[in-house]
């Protein structure tokens, strides 16, 4: 664990943060509700100078000198005294795998420094924002906790996050936070069958017909399950979840890290929800959540 | 809903075989989007979704037929808007996309509910020192050959 922060003892915790695309862009509402969790957890986020695209899925299904070349440009941007907060489930993997590549081979590394000019510390600790979370004891979760999510069923989402190439099994895994952390704010976490079922990522964009009948089919098991809302670790899946679903019956999905600042009473909130294709002002009104 | 004609054992085994052409032409290796699904569950610890990238990058070398063009054309127009502005453009990788394919009017309501709900950006966020990245492009795969 490399960030243990402490009640009473440390003040601010400094990260260096990498957005990715998706949270700069289309996933404002993720960002913006990010920086008000962290602010309200005592994390200090500053963001990576002129970061570049991780390379997505594309580069590595098309390229593996770019498959590494873009996150190792990161990389090299990262001062190596902080960690390296990351949002993205699967820039955080295009990130870590680099790092491996260059670790572990000294001749990618060498050609990775001179072509940015910049060391890369193949040590730099690179963490999801679960991982800063778990961190973090309840208590602290519990002092910050303003509004109560009582009687809010959820069924959380985490998609293709859990799952990792073999090379990254033993990084850490985060099973069962989301459902932790929301039964712990008051919510009522649900069992289901497709919490781990991949959203169809950007076949959503390219084959609109393949994704359909995927997102259909996890929607349709949350609401069968008698969920609310869906809960997601990941921006990707909240669009396609949202903008994919066919179905007449749908719920919101809400980012983990919306419903956190929710609960942990930032303001600004109603702006993120306008952001929504599928409106989750309905139900958090009924809720007493937002007024 | 069967978009994959090879499960991806089966991809693995017209490897094994052998059968080079069999498996660089397969829809498969396309619509597999690498989520680790199966190598997580594979006993052998197998990368599978690192042999795909290879299979692709194979066919992609060889020569070989394509069997979903418009994965590709899609992968080479986020590249391209990598290559343009050091990250991606969605609105603008969409439309370029949807040209490409012909699908002129496909997506275009969602398309403006999107933009109407200030879900896609009208201007690219750009990166300051572009060059940087536009420079790894040079000589890459990405340049349609499709």
């Amino acid at each position: 664990m490399p960030v243990p922060p402490k009640m009473g003892s440390i003040d601010r915790i400094d990260l260096s943060y990498f957005p990715g695309c998706s949270l700069a862009t289309t996933a404002k509402e993720s960002n913006e509700s990010l920086m008000k969790v962290c602010e309200k957890l005592g994390l200090n986020l500053i963001e990576l100078e002129d970061w570049n695209c991780c390379g997505s899925s594309s580069a590595h299904s098309m390229d593996k000198s770019l498959a590494l070349s873009l996150p190792a440009r990161n990389l090299s941007l990262a001062p190596s005294n902080r960690p390296l907060l990351v949002m993205c489930p699967s820039c955080l993997h295009r990130l870590q795998l680099a790092q491996r590549v260059i670790s572990e081979n000294p001749e990618a590394r060498l050609q990775e420094e001179t072509r940015w000019g910049r060391p890369i510390d193949p040590g730099l600790k690179i963490v999801h924002f679960f991982e800063v979370l778990s961190g973090i004891e309840p208590s602290r979760q519990e002092a910050a906790l303003v509004r109560p999510l009582r009687g809010l069923k959820v069924v959380p989402y985490y998609g293709c996050m859990l799952a990792r190439p073999p090379s990254l099994r033993k990084e850490r895994n985060y099973h069962g936070l989301i459902e932790k952390i929301l039964t712990n704010l008051g919510a009522e976490s649900l069992f289901w069958a497709f919490s781990a079922r991949c959203c169809g990522t950007f076949l959503s964009a390219a084959r609109p017909d393949i994704a359909v009948p995927l997102v259909n089919e996890i929607i349709g098991g949350a609401v069968k399950a008698g969920a609310e809302c869906i809960v997601t670790a990941c921006a990707m899946c909240q669009l396609n979840l949202e903008i994919r679903c066919t179905l007449e019956e749908r719920i919101p999905t809400l980012h983990f890290s919306e419903i956190l600042a929710l609960a942990f009473g930032a303001k600004g909130s109603r702006k993120w929800f306008k952001r929504h294709l599928v409106d989750p002002v309905p139900l958090l009104k009924a809720k007493k959540l937002i007024q | 809903m069967r978009a994959m004609d090879y499960h991806p054992h089966a991809v693995f085994r017209l490897v094994q075989l052998g059968l080079r052409k069999e498996a660089l032409e397969s829809s498969t290796i396309w619509i597999c989007v690498s989520c680790n699904t199966c190598s997580i569950q594979c006993p052998a610890a197998i990368d599978i979704p690192a042999i795909m990238d290879a299979l692709r990058h194979m066919a992609v070398e060889e020569g070989v037929k394509i069997a979903q063009p418009g994965i590709v054309k899609f992968h080479e127009e986020v590249l391209g808007s990598i290559e343009r502005y050091g990250r991606t453009h969605k609105l603008e990788i969409m439309m370029r996309y949807k040209v490409r394919m012909r699908q002129w009017f496909q997506d275009m309501d969602l398309g403006l509910k999107m933009l109407s709900r200030r879900k896609l950006d009208l201007t690219p966020s750009k990166i300051h020192r572009v060059e940087e990245v536009s420079r790894l492009f040079a000589g890459s795969a990405k340049d349609g050959k499709h």
